[in-house]
């Protein structure tokens, strides 16, 4: 259910840990001083829950139970799972400080969500109804944690995509054990004792606004993580074709260089492959062996891969090879380029004069220079427009909420 | 049963002052997150046992907890390498093992098990109690701790109370196995339990009213700095600027 | 009250100041549990010492929660020290000067340590640090558990519990005390310390919740029995059931 230590990536801790707080702000504010030996007592009958395995199968798997959290402590579950876990880390080692966040968040979220959704439509008259509706926040608050901790792994590092879909299917077995295991106790305790579902931790407010609040919690978490992955983990390569040779440069969209990074460049007309280096500055260039469209595949680290496509028309220039074969080229239309390339060499011109062909190459040559500064400009405006997306204003956005999540937490210690 | 089994003892870990031990441990952890050095991170593995080693924890005890913690590093080193992508260092069929798929599980392992280590050897050395007195000094919000302590408090009661509904269960023939009638006999022993720990939460602050509780939560002992905490914080910095300066000076990322 | 008669005013008024602890037509029930107490009149007195029986699930345990406003009843009355208590802020004097001993230990103790539960009390009540454990100490000595003082008290035995948290109870020196089977679990040689601790002490009135009020002896000089939600005098020893 909860990831170990050190395989998540920081903008995720971070993202989680920042949501987590404000989680635990509001928790804490809604659990008044003469109800917290009752919500340690149930974090503690949960804890123990979670330690049971029930069988599946000719498998078992242990109880999480978050749904009927949920519908039990409403926000005071964020607390007690926090809690839950930071107990396991002491006592049994699993997870730990740094993900204590993102774990807890995983799981807390989906729950109080569902489990105040479910609350809200349960009634003392229905009882079964209201057990098959808690029964259904169960097993869809273990799916959104599946599908939660899945993100996590997956904006982790691209590596993760297969783990992350394997840890989502393994959710939804358990989903449904959840789903009867929470039905069946929540019949119970209509049955014997139908208070502690009406627990006064929650100070009565219309549904509208718990859900908003849980649903920008999880936007918050969604918006945060989705972007900041993308500023840390998306490397950008860039080429152009100036007339003789491929350019080109394989920055990260921090702006930084990838530096002696591998690029595997492939002839999509012949299908011929070789390797090549990124310099100091993430420059690289080749000349290319004819022309035709070449992909660029940039590998910067683990998992960091870019690719771009460059066009290389036949020029005048009358290199031997690209002379022989200029008809063909001429003929044909211009495939469409991919977003990336900003800028591609080689002016088209008119292949049947060969009075003007000296003229031409002239021209080129003055004309490639000339646009050597506005390509280099070009070039920044769209790592400029890389560095700065919409998502990450929006991420900007979470981290505010996060910032106000602290601010929260701080101030429910002088209210507490 | 929980207990807390690498909590007692005599060593230095365990005796250091909690509020150091939980920065100290922050500190390593955080740390280590930002790490992307095999070599920085070696090292900090080898200081990580180091520690372990210092604590004098029961040696069988530590390789059953290590183990459960590399059970989900298996699953990764089975599905990581095959999944990322570079260049191919072995080939079976389908199945195409990178170098970078290697070099990622190697670092995560190393990693975890480094992180794991320093929670072992400062946190699972210190009583929950003195961790929650410790967080309450740390400035931890009072709400928190107190739920904390609380839960602990009443874990072991609620564990018995669990093993005696579930024994009784047993008695009357209840043999779990993949059916409902199993997944509603639990929720009727869970469902019980949970009633017994509410009306208990409740009896619990009933006593404390009776016994004039009005919000505050009396600390008797207070924690006192020592010698040896003082050296467990120059260990600490020392160990995070090294291995940040490594980081630096191997330019890797 | 009536007002029209100043001797019956008076007469009411000095029956209230002697009775420390008086219920009047208590009914109580617990939500789908039918009704516990019903129409139960308790008086103590200065100098009582009662012995309370009853079945299992009698509604004893809920008659001591009652009386100290944890519960509130469907109908009655409840009167400490001469005074109406209705509101929880009625309750709180009161209470400190009424020693409820629960009927599970655990319920009690909740501190990492021995010494810091049995001074809990007495720095809610507002003694000073040096001043609470002076007095904590002298009530765990008393009752023979001094060794204990360091040790966390979850760890205990049953016994042990007990008699710590009897001390915590104590230690608020409280004036009436109500003792939820205190006896359940300890050894004889814990009964008789607990016993002469309980007959030294100078309290105004106790009330003893117990299934064998044979070993009380001398302690009790009223035994009463809870049955079907009323109190019923004991006055012969057959009329005592046998637990
Ligand atoms: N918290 C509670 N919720 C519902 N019923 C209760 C609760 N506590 C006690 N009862 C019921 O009230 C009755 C009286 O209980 P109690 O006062 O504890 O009895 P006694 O102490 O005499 O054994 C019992 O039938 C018991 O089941
Ligand atoms: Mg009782």
């Amino acid at each position: 259910m909860h990831i170990s230590e050190g395989i998540l990536s920081v903008p995720v801790l971070t993202a989680g840990a920042l949501v987590t707080v404000t989680g635990l702000a509001i928790g804490i504010k809604r659990v008044k001083p003469a109800d917290i030996p009752k919500v340690a007592l149930l974090t503690a009958a949960f804890f123990v829950a979670s330690l049971i395995h029930v069988p599946i199968g000719p498998s078992n798997a242990h109880l999480v139970l978050n749904g009927l959290l949920g519908v039990l402590l409403g926000w005071a579950a964020f607390p007690a799972i926090f809690i839950g876990l930071l107990l396991q880390a002491v006592l049994f080692q699993f997870g730990g400080l740094t993900t204590l966040g993102v774990n807890t968040a995983n799981i807390a979220i989906p729950g109080i969500f569902f489990g105040l959704l479910a609350r809200r439509f349960m009634s003392l008259d229905r009882p079964v109804f209201s057990a098959v509706l808690a029964g259904i926040a169960g097993g869809l608050s273990i799916l959104g944690s599946g599908l939660l901790v899945a993100m996590s792994l997956g904006l982790s590092g691209d590596s993760f995509s297969l783990v992350s879909k394997i840890i989502f299917t393994a959710h939804v077995p358990i989903a449904v054990i959840e789903a009867l295991v929470t039905g069946f106790i929540i019949r119970f305790l209509m049955k014997v004792k139908p208070e502690i579902i009406g627990l006064t931790f929650e100070s009565r407010q219309p549904l509208a606004r718990h859900m908003t609040a849980v649903t920008t919690l999880l936007f918050a978490l969604v918006l945060v993580l989705l972007p900041t992955r993308a500023s840390c983990h998306r490397v950008n390569v860039f080429a152009w074709f100036d007339g003789d040779k491929v350019t080109g440069t394989a920055y990260f969209s921090s702006g930084r260089p990838a530096v002696a990074s591998k690029l595997l460049v492939r002839n999509l007309e012949t299908g011929k492959e070789f390797e090549l280096t990124t310099g100091s500055k993430g420059e690289f260039s080749f000349v290319p062996e004819g022309p035709g469209k070449y992909e660029i595949e940039l590998y910067a680290g683990e998992g960091h891969k870019a690719t771009t496509a460059v066009l290389v028309k036949p020029s005048t220039e009358g290199t031997g090879a690209l002379d022989k074969k200029k008809p063909l080229f001429a003929a044909s239309a211009d495939p469409p380029l991919s977003h990336q390339d900003v800028a591609q060499g080689g002016p088209s011109n008119d292949t049947g004069a060969v009075q003007c062909k000296d003229i031409g190459k002239v021209v080129d040559r003055i004309l490639a220079k000339r646009l050597e500064p506005i390509k280099a400009e070009l070039q920044r405006l769209a790592m400029a427009q890389n560095r700065v997306t919409v998502k990450d204003v929006v991420a900007g956005l979470g981290y505010i909420v996060g910032i106000m999540g602290i601010w929260a937490y701080i101030s429910s210690r002088k209210g507490g | 049963m929980t207990c807390e089994r690498m909590a007692k003892g005599e060593s230095l870990l365990h005796l250091a002052d909690p509020r150091v031990k939980i920065i100290a441990a922050l500190v390593l952890s955080l740390e280590l997150v930002f790490l992307e050095c095999l070599l920085a991170l070696i090292i900090a593995l080898l200081c990580a046992i180091l520690m372990l080693l210092i604590t004098d924890i029961d040696k069988r005890l530590l390789a059953k907890r290590l183990a459960i913690v590399n059970v989900f590093l298996v699953f990764l080193w089975l599905v990581i390498p095959i999944s990322t992508p570079g260049d191919s260092i072995f080939r079976w069929g389908p199945l195409n093992i990178t170098d970078r798929g290697v070099f990622l599980c190697t670092l995560i392992t190393v990693k975890c098990n480094a992180i794991v280590m320093f929670n072992i050897a400062l946190l699972s050395t210190s009583s929950i109690f003195s961790l929650a007195h410790a967080l309450d000094h740390l400035k931890v919000p009072p709400v928190l701790v107190q739920l904390f302590f609380f839960s602990w408090r009443y874990l072991h009661v609620l564990e018995e109370e669990y093993a005696r509904i579930k024994r009784a269960a047993l008695l009357r023939g209840f043999q779990p196995g993949s059916n409902l009638l199993t997944y509603k006999t639990y929720a009727n022993i869970l469902g019980t339990l949970f009633v017994r720990s509410y009306d208990r939460g409740q009896r619990v602050y009933w006593a404390m009213v009776c016994r004039g509780f009005n919000g505050t939560f009396w600390l008797l002992s207070h924690f006192e700095l020592k010698p040896r905490d003082f050296f467990l914080i120059l260990w600490t910095l020392v160990l995070a600027s090294s291995l940040i300066f490594l980081q630096w000076s191997m330019n890797c990322h | 009250m009536d007002s029209g008669s100043g001797i019956v005013f008076d007469f009411f008024a000095v029956e209230y100041e002697l009775s420390l602890i008086r219920l009047d037509n208590i009914s109580f029930g617990y939500p789908n549990c039918g009704q516990v107490l019903k129409g139960l009149d308790f008086v103590v007195e200065k100098g009582d010492r009662i012995a309370l029986t009853g079945g299992n699930g009698a509604g004893k345990t809920t008659l001591f929660h009652i009386i100290l406003g944890l519960l509130t009843p469907q109908s009655g009355r409840v009167l400490l020290f001469g005074k109406e208590c209705r509101e929880e802020e009625d309750f709180k004097e009161p209470r400190k000067k009424i020693g409820l001993l629960f009927q599970d230990p655990d319920d009690q103790l909740f501190s990492p340590s021995v010494i810091e539960d049995v001074s809990f009390g007495p720095l809610n009540l507002g003694m000073s640090r040096e001043d609470a454990l002076a007095v904590s100490r002298k009530w765990l000595d008393r009752l023979g558990i001094a060794h204990l003082e360091k040790r966390v008290p979850y760890e205990l035995s049953g016994g042990e519990k007990k008699l710590v948290a009897l001390a915590s109870i104590l230690a608020m020196e409280p004036r009436v005390l109500l003792l939820d089977e205190p006896m359940a679990g300890l050894e004889s040689q814990a009964i008789k310390r607990f016993l002469s601790t309980v007959e030294k002490g100078d309290f105004d009135a106790v009330v003893i919740i117990t299934h064998m009020p044979q070993m009380l002896g001398s302690l009790v000089n009223k035994k009463l029995r809870l049955e079907e939600g009323k109190l019923k005098e004991v006055l012969s020893p057959t009329d005592e059931p046998l637990c």
